[in-house]
């Protein structure tokens, strides 16, 4: 991966990530709270472990922060060199938030609507939304890839895969 | 001798040869279906040995284990996606290597460091039976912390040119396992009350939506791969000569998978890594590791195929399976009546030399089955990218629900996809994140098992002479890179190291 054009290597992407570790962080130790102590006297309990990893996350996050100050505001590679098309960036945001609400739609109608009925509509919606156009494609493949895992999952394995009302 | 070629001729009778076939066929298929692995394709297949002979049922058995470590690279060279855990260290050089359009190279390599990695773990299994159970069944806490502490220093080459981010990477990957039921009190961690979290976010679901959605979500966005080229299939087989050249990696692979495959719960997943890191580490050009080196794919194959002869040592010899499938394999000699342990070898022993006769035959089946697949293999990898892409995610959702019949595994795979992409996106290796997950549990609960035995004095982990050369290697481990690179430094500039996840530099 060039991180040179990762997102992080922005300040503002550099404080986002820094902010991201320190809630994680927070969130860890607070649900550590609540954790019982050793089963046995001198080992760490349930909460040494969590804790430890809390204390290494803030202070990644205290270290990404001072990275972020340190970075000058024209260094963002992108505006820099000017490259970025209007309006990309937020295309690209959008396509994935659709993409992973389909696969959660996806995930919540399998059990309702049943394997053999769901996994086409599932591929069917990620081809055209990964720019597949052909209609041939977007009707033979689902559907021939649903037969393919009814037979070998659900037939010959014998996977109890939803059915379905 | 003899009793083993009663043993070859009972493996070779036609019933027997049958079900060693049939073993690598699924083998291969289970291997490389993402989600699916060697457990869950003999999980699946355990009901239909109730039905057949000890022997045969056994050999069966035996074949799926060995051609899944196999067929868990095809997806990996394939599309990058290890289509098991054992296969991930596979997907650094073999995915870098198909997108050069050397897909059946990579797979050729593959196939015979498989092969070759069979066969000596086979040779493992027969010869040092005895003394490395032995030495498997000396490990304790102390010594697995050790081991465990030793594989994360691995981290510290797969971090890329931002150690940093790799060091968060791998925290956040430790952080991942501790959601769930703590091993040694009960106590719910990090599960916010949910019922779904109390099982932890198992490895699979991580696997498949660190290297398959994210994958997918980056096609989605756009940030796609192009399709590797394709190139004849026939002329990009590797030439004999290069296999045979490969034959110092194979071995020292081979080695570190049967001295790992053989202590219980160490595993094929931490044996590839380690082969991988090891080949990379006495390299003379580490920094092209990750780029598509014939050595970084026949080091973890190589490895992971000795593991599955080197896991029926402690399973054979004192009924301890060395992995999860070996402990399949454990209910399948349960089922059949078969009481693994000392006595085995003199109570049965014409089964015992049938299996190792057995493990030969299943290794050169494995041969035929995955060179006559190469060219299927290397078509998948000439699909569209908006063909495949939804099949890899729905294949990969699907075979998540059919490891446990839960729908929580789907929904925690589409979770890691997401924090994939943000990670991939943010400059955070993957890599790192997955050693955290795989090793968090081995280095926590042993930890505070060796602490709770000592009452909390932590000269044990000093006093036991493997755990101290472990940690010694450990602390060697996470030097190098600083040392090799003040090193290399010192005599003029030299390349970065690459980030090992060559095939996400596209999407950016």
């Amino acid at each position: 991966m060039s991180s040179a054009s990762a997102g992080g290597t922005t300040r503002l992407g550099l404080l986002a990530e820094a902010g991201l570790l320190a809630v994680v962080a927070a969130g860890v130790l607070l649900d550590s709270r609540s954790y019982p102590g050793s089963l046995a006297e001198g080992a760490p309990g349930p909460a040494f472990f969590p804790r430890l990893l809390a204390v290494l996350l803030m202070a990644c996050a205290a270290w990404l922060a001072i990275r972020a100050a340190r970075q000058p505001p024209e260094s963002d590679p992108g505006r820099s060199r000017g490259n970025v098309a209007p309006g990309a960036g937020a295309g690209r945001g959008a396509r994935l938030a659709l993409g992973a609400a389909w696969i959660a739609v996806f995930l919540l109608a399998w059990p309702r609507l049943g394997t053999v009925l769901s996994v086409p509509l599932l591929v069917a919606g990620l081809m055209w939304l990964t720019g597949e156009r052909s209609r041939l494609a977007l009707i033979a493949v689902p559907l021939g890839f649903a037969a393919f895992i009814y037979l070998v999952f659900m037939v010959v394995l014998g996977v109890p895969l939803p059915s379905g009302f | 001798m003899s009793a083993f070629l009663d043993g070859l001729l009972t493996a070779l009778q036609p019933g027997n040869l049958a079900a060693l076939l049939a073993g690598s066929l699924l083998g291969v298929f289970a291997g490389a279906m993402p989600g699916l692995s060697s457990t869950v394709g003999l999980a699946l297949v355990l009901p239909v040995t109730f039905a057949l002979d000890p022997t045969p049922a056994l050999l069966m058995m035996v074949s799926i284990y060995m051609a899944a470590e196999y067929g868990g690279s095809i997806t990996a060279i394939a599309i990058g996606v290890p289509g098991s855990s054992p296969a991930l260290a596979t997907t650094f050089d073999g995915y870098a290597m198909t997108r050069r359009g050397e897909a059946g190279r990579a797979l050729g390599i593959s196939l015979f460091s498989s092969m070759s990695g069979g066969l000596l773990g086979t040779i493992l299994l027969v010869v040092a039976l005895g003394p490395l159970s032995r030495a498997a069944i000396a490990f304790g806490p102390a010594e697995y912390f050790g081991l465990g502490v030793f594989g994360l220093s691995i981290v510290a080459n797969l971090v890329g040119k931002d150690p940093f981010k790799g060091i968060v990477s791998a925290l956040l990957g430790l952080l991942f396992f501790i959601v769930g039921l703590d091993v040694l009190t009960g106590a719910p961690r990090l599960t916010f009350g949910t019922n779904a979290l109390m099982d932890g976010l198992g490895l699979v679901p991580m696997l498949i939506g660190f290297f398959a959605i994210a994958e997918a979500l980056a096609a989605v966005t756009g940030r796609r791969r192009s399709t590797p080229p394709g190139g004849g299939i026939a002329g990009a087989l590797p030439k004999a000569r290069e296999l045979f050249g490969l034959w110092r990696t194979i071995l020292r692979g081979s080695a570190i998978g049967g001295l790992i495959g053989a202590i219980p719960g160490a595993g094929a997943t931490i044996a590839s890594i380690v082969a991988w890191n090891e080949e990379r580490r006495v390299s003379k050009t580490p920094e092209r590791f990750g780029t598509g080196l014939p050595a970084g794919i026949a080091a973890p194959e190589a490895a992971n195929n000795s593991c599955v002869g080197a896991a029926m040592i402690p399973l054979l010899a004192l009924g301890i399976p060395g992995s999860a499938s070996a402990a399949v394999l454990l209910g399948g000699l349960t089922v059949q009546g078969v009481a693994p342990g000392p006595l085995l070898m003199t109570e049965r022993s014409e089964l015992v030399y049938a299996l190792y006769a057995g493990f030969v035959v299943a290794v050169l089946l494995m041969l035929a089955v995955g060179r006559l697949g190469i060219p299927l293999w290397t078509r998948v990898v000439r699909l569209r990218p908006s063909i495949l892409m939804p099949l890899v995610v729905a294949i990969s959702l699907v075979g998540t629900f059919s490891l446990r019949g839960n729908a929580a595994d789907a929904w925690a795979a589409l979770f890691f996809g997401l924090v994939g992409f943000a990670m991939l996106r943010g400059g955070y290796p993957l890599a790192p994140a997955v050693l955290g997950l795989i090793l968090g549990p081995m280095i926590e609960t042993n930890y505070r098992r060796a602490l709770s035995l000592s009452s909390g004095s932590h000269s044990v982990f000093l006093e036991s002479p493997i755990s101290l050369v472990l940690l010694l290697l450990a602390a060697v481990s996470f030097a190098a890179p600083a040392v090799r690179s003040r090193l290399i430094s010192g005599r003029g500039r030299a390349p970065e190291p690459d980030t090992h996840e060559p095939r996400r530099e596209e999407h950016e």
